[in-house]
């Protein structure tokens, strides 16, 4: 029950009352205020008259001087008692007749003071016609007296007024509370019902005698609206628990947030990979589990999903355990109750961030000796190398090969071996700085790069003859295998750098080189490279020279390797490059390409290539290609694809010859890729819209990283023959051709092995996964003639009969 | 002294002062003082003047007129209450007021002329008043009196501190004796039996001359205060003196019959006194 003095009725009535007293008083002042001014005239009236009737006698009076007469005058006058005081006066100012009693002593006399004064002066000169002035009456008038009438009645009328006012008050109070009060009091209880009760009703039930009016028309207008809310209700219910099952049934963690970073809701995915509760997730911030979320961030997410950008952020969550995993958040904005929320769905990328780091170890580390591996070696040597050369210093390359080890390994088993090889690494390790670095290449083979020895030539010999000394030594003591002491000597083969232009892989080579050199000199000891130095600058000098002219002079030719399914058909082919010069005879391409990228003759070198293909892939097309084909790969060099009119160039190769570029494949190498994305992306986006199809060589030697592979519009990946190499006796190679093909089949791009040379490399391969090779166990690169043939007859690869074809 | 008097007041005549208009003041009291513009019963005293105006009349009027006349000097005359004459000379705001007892107190403002006629004072009392009338002043004592205010009675009941009442007019005061619980009304002979008779009731009333208060006269009072009022007194005192002389004066004094002293009028003959 609502207090009185909050009721409808209740304000009503003293909204009224007040009005009514407001207005009332306005009223009653307005007819107190006419009063007066009527008042005001009747007192002047009044004391005239009595004056008018008292003037004749006053004039005689006056006139002859008679205070005996002006007495009676001046007595008449004081009969009104609002005179208190009154004289007569001759024409000279003597006073004929005077008389005075004391003012009333009204306690409203302040009232008079204000309306008209205390004392009101009347004073009227007495003239004899014509005129002759013989003297005057002066009286002075009690104000009080003379407005004591009209103050009673305004009091009077202010009170009736105020009474009046008063009961219409109280009357409208009760006329309120029946009209409209109480109705209004039922229908609020009938409300109150409504939500109390376990089953709904429909609505509100009519009131007695206020079916026509305005409550029920209220009544009716509320059961519509409450009619409609229930639908309206119901159909959210069904929706909220709509959404509700598609967010905890989300593979994904998914957190709504407000854009404050406060988390709001939560699935139970989120739950789990955060390994909280819903009631304590939805306490916390984003910046709670997430640190590199702040208010910020968010702006600058919400900024660029309103303007159409997609945000997917690699970031780190802290469970609840205080563990650390990495995640990748996509956002949205969500509207929710007129609020913009953010919906993140969150992905844990553990595991493949787990199979990154893998594939980057196998990539580059020897899992047996957990030594950086060749790539490795390779990168750091060329990192060391121009280090070198900035600064001036010598250092040296180390290349070590055990004598004998296929003895042991023989006699002691590939266990052992192995053993072996690891002690070996810790003994190698033991002997070098912290800045040194100790690889495994392959087999037996390690490579130790000292980057810096000295300023001087034979300082710098001195230093590295002593460390070879020094691992003498170190691999003259037994090593303790299987409760065996097995003793095994090394050849060391040394290179210095930097000297001319020698790169990583020459000066490889050199220290290659110079280990053969020991061995051949009876092994367990160590040999500098010198000798071949220069000549292999002059080489470089004189293929430099020709290449220039070998387009000219049809020095250059195409060959095309066969691409294979798991049938065994033909699936494609991969143009590959042969110069054959006149006197230098057959360059191979890994001494040329690297020149040409190097001098630019690449450019027109990968025209050339591209032109020749498609008129080769026109002459195929012609001679009809068989349902399987699919692709001619075209290798693109890492200069001619950041080339700015590489794109045109294609377009004007396509329009010169008139190929389908949907047969074309450009292969890419991962190094390629990763500078400048946005830029390749859109190149690579150009291409796909004029029928290009992407392939990555040489997968799995280069960066690998997902997160750009997954933005690329890439069609397939090509696993290095490294790996395929020593897929048969390598578990670490086998398990990154594994982990190359589940994601190549995660990210739905098709996979071809390169480099298949056994049909044993070719079942491990398809026990993979594997469903695509190429490689010289199915066929050699063949000429344009012979190509034309094999597309002829569709023949089924292997393809023995063709070996000894190149 | 006359002679003297004469010779002084011809000399005050300059030729600038005569031809001037003199304005005296007066109260209605006939015989001697006549308002003819409100007094019917006095139309037969009128006189008209060349121009066809009726001029006030009375025998003090016509006597000052003719005396100021023959002495080449126009006069005019103010009829008011008493008292206002009075009040007047007193302030100065008249030159002179007429008739005029001699009385101490109005010595003090005003100089008198020489007597311009004579007055007898009357105790004047019902016929059918059952008390004594008194023959002296004194006798007043016991007696309800009234006298007009303002008149020289006052002075002289005040000067003997008798008791009395005023009315406001000589009709006043005749009506109260006549008709009222007073008994004597103490005014002048000649007047007061003027308007008695006027008011139709003379021979119910009986005059009684006190017996130690000789008959006065009247004057002009001259204000005291009124610019040049001695010398006008002075020629005034010629003029009557000369009209006098040539039996003017007797004349007039006969038209209203007041010839001399302690004379009745006429009219009055029969009364006991």
């Amino acid at each position: 029950m609502l207090p009185l003095r909050k009721r409808l009725s209740y304000q009503q009535a003293k909204w009224a009352l007040l009005l009514v007293l407001f207005l009332g008083s306005i009223v009653s002042v307005a007819q107190i205020v006419i009063d007066w001014q009527h008042e005001q005239k009747h007192v002047d009236a009044r004391v005239e008259k009595i004056l008018n009737i008292l003037k004749d006698p006053a004039i005689q009076a006056a006139y002859s001087l008679d205070r005996q007469l002006a007495a009676q005058v001046i007595s008449g006058l004081m009969k009104d008692d609002a005179i208190f005081e009154a004289e007569l006066k001759d024409d000279f100012g003597g006073i004929i007749a005077r008389q005075r009693v004391a003012p009333s002593d009204d306690h409203l006399g302040w009232l008079a003071e204000l309306l008209v004064g205390r004392i009101i002066f009347f004073s009227t000169p007495l003239i004899v016609e014509p005129d002759l002035r013989v003297g005057q009456i002066n009286v002075w008038v009690d104000g009080a007296i003379i407005t004591s009438d009209f103050v009673s009645r305004s009091i009077r009328v202010l009170l009736f007024g105020l009474a009046r006012n008063l009961v219409l008050g109280i009357a409208l109070l009760g006329l309120f509370y029946v009209l409209t009060s109480r109705p209004l009091a039922q229908l609020t209880q009938q409300l109150k019902q409504l939500d109390q009760q376990a089953r709904r009703p429909k609505g509100l039930t009519y009131l007695d005698g206020h079916q026509e009016d305005e409550l029920g028309i209220l009544v009716e207008t509320f059961n519509q609206v409450w009619a409609s809310r229930d639908q309206t209700e119901s159909l959210l219910a069904e929706k909220e628990a709509y959404f509700r099952a598609v967010m905890e049934q989300s593979g994904e963690a998914l957190i709504l947030a407000d854009l404050e970073g406060n988390i709001l809701d939560v699935n139970a995915e989120a739950c789990r990979s955060l390994a909280y509760d819903s009631d304590e997730l939805v306490k916390l911030t984003l910046a709670d589990i997430d640190a590199n979320s702040s208010h910020r961030s968010i702006v600058i997410w919400v900024r660029a999903i309103e303007e159409g950008r997609p945000v997917s952020i690699d970031s780190h969550f802290r469970r609840k355990d205080g563990l650390v995993y990495p995640v990748e958040i996509r956002c949205n904005l969500v509207t929710l109750n007129g609020q913009k929320c953010l919906l993140a769905s969150i992905r844990d990328m553990s595991e493949r961030r787990k199979a990154e780091d893998r594939v980057h170890y196998l990539a580059y580390y020897d899992d047996l000796t957990k030594l950086p591996n060749r790539r490795l070696l390779q990168n750091r040597l060329e990192l060391t190398l121009s280090v070198a050369r900035r600064h001036q210093h010598i250092g040296a390359l180390l290349f070590l090969d055990l004598d004998r080890f296929k003895m042991v390994n023989d006699s002691l088993g590939h266990a052992a071996g192995d053993e072996l090889l690891a002690l070996t690494a810790v003994r190698i390790k033991g002997c070098l700085r912290e800045e040194d670095t100790a690889a495994r290449i392959g087999g037996d083979e390690f490579v130790i790069l000292v980057p810096e020895l000295s300023d001087d030539l034979s300082v710098a010999q001195n230093l590295v003859r002593q460390l070879a000394q020094r691992l003498l030594v170190e691999f003259s003591l037994p090593f303790n295998i299987r409760d065996q002491s097995v003793y095994i000597t090394v050849s060391i083969g040394i290179s210095l750098f930097p000297f001319n232009d020698a790169t990583g892989s020459d000066l490889l080579q050199q220290a290659d080189t110079a280990m053969y050199q020991t061995k051949a000199k009876g092994r367990n000891g160590y040999y500098f490279y010198r000798a071949e130095m220069q000549t292999h600058a002059n080489e470089r000098l004189i293929i430099e020279k020709a290449l220039h002219l070998a387009i000219e002079n049809a020095e250059l030719s195409l060959q095309y390797q066969p691409q294979v399914n798991a049938q065994g058909e033909l699936s494609g082919f991969e143009a590959l490059i042969r110069w054959n010069h006149p006197t230098l005879g057959r360059v191979p391409p890994d001494r040329f390409i690297p020149i040409a990228e190097e001098t630019g003759l690449i450019l027109s070198i990968g025209r050339w290539v591209m032109v020749e293909a498609c008129h080769q892939l026109l002459i195929l097309q012609a001679k009809g290609l068989p349902k399987t084909f699919k692709r001619l790969a075209i290798n693109i060099s890492p200069r001619q694809f950041a080339d700015d009119g590489f794109v045109d160039e294609v377009r004007d190769v396509l329009r010169l010859t008139g190929a389908d570029a949907s047969f074309l494949e450009l292969e890419l190498t991962e190094g390629m890729l990763v500078k400048n994305i946005d830029a390749v992306i859109l190149k690579m986006k150009t291409l796909k819209q004029l029928g290009f199809s992407f392939s990555i060589d040489d997968f799995g030697t280069g960066y690998s990283s997902l997160r750009y592979l997954k933005h690329l519009p890439l069609d397939l990946l090509k696993v290095d023959q490294s790996f395929v190499r020593d897929i048969v006796w390598d578990s670490n190679s086998r398990a990154i051709v594994h982990t190359i093909i589940a994601m190549a089949s995660h990210l739905d791009l098709a996979l071809i092995a390169e480099g298949v040379e056994t049909d044993e490399e070719r079942q491990i391969l398809s026990k993979l996964g594997c469903k695509n090779y190429q490689g010289y166990y199915f066929s050699r690169p063949v000429n344009a003639e012979l190509l034309v043939s094999l597309v002829g007859h569709r023949v089924e690869f292997p393809l023995l009969r063709v070996e000894s074809i190149e | 002294m006359p002679l003297y008097a004469s010779l002084f007041a011809s000399m005050l005549l300059s030729p600038f002062s005569v031809g001037q208009t003199l304005t005296l003041s007066a109260e209605h009291y006939p015989p001697y003082t006549i308002d003819v513009s409100t007094d019917t019963d006095t139309t037969n005293l009128a006189i008209t003047n060349i121009d066809g105006k009726k001029m006030h009349a009375g025998l003090d009027i016509e006597l000052i007129r003719h005396a100021y006349a023959v002495m080449g000097v126009d006069t005019k005359f103010k009829f008011s209450p008493w008292k206002r004459v009075m009040r007047n000379v007193r302030l100065g705001n008249i030159l002179g007021g007429i008739s005029c007892r001699r009385t101490k107190s109005r010595e003090a403002f005003a100089d008198f002329s020489n007597p311009v006629s004579q007055s007898g004072l009357a105790f004047i009392t019902r016929s059918d008043f059952k008390g004594k009338i008194p023959q002296y002043l004194a006798g007043l004592k016991s007696l309800n009196v009234v006298i007009v205010s303002g008149y020289a009675q006052q002075s002289m009941l005040e000067s003997r501190r008798i008791n009395y009442s005023t009315a406001s007019s000589l009709t006043q005061g005749l009506n109260l004796v006549q008709h009222r619980d007073y008994d004597v009304f103490f005014s002048g002979w000649e007047g007061s039996a003027y308007e008695a008779k006027r008011l139709g009731y003379l021979d119910k009333l009986v005059f009684t001359r006190p017996a130690t208060i000789a008959t006065n006269a009247f004057h002009v009072c001259f204000s005291k205060m009124y610019a040049e009022s001695g010398k006008w007194r002075l020629v005034l005192n010629e003029g009557l003196e000369k009209i006098r002389i040539q039996g003017a004066m007797t004349t007039i004094k006969q038209k209203y019959g007041i010839q001399g002293k302690y004379d009745s009028m006429s009219y009055l003959a029969g009364n006991k006194n």
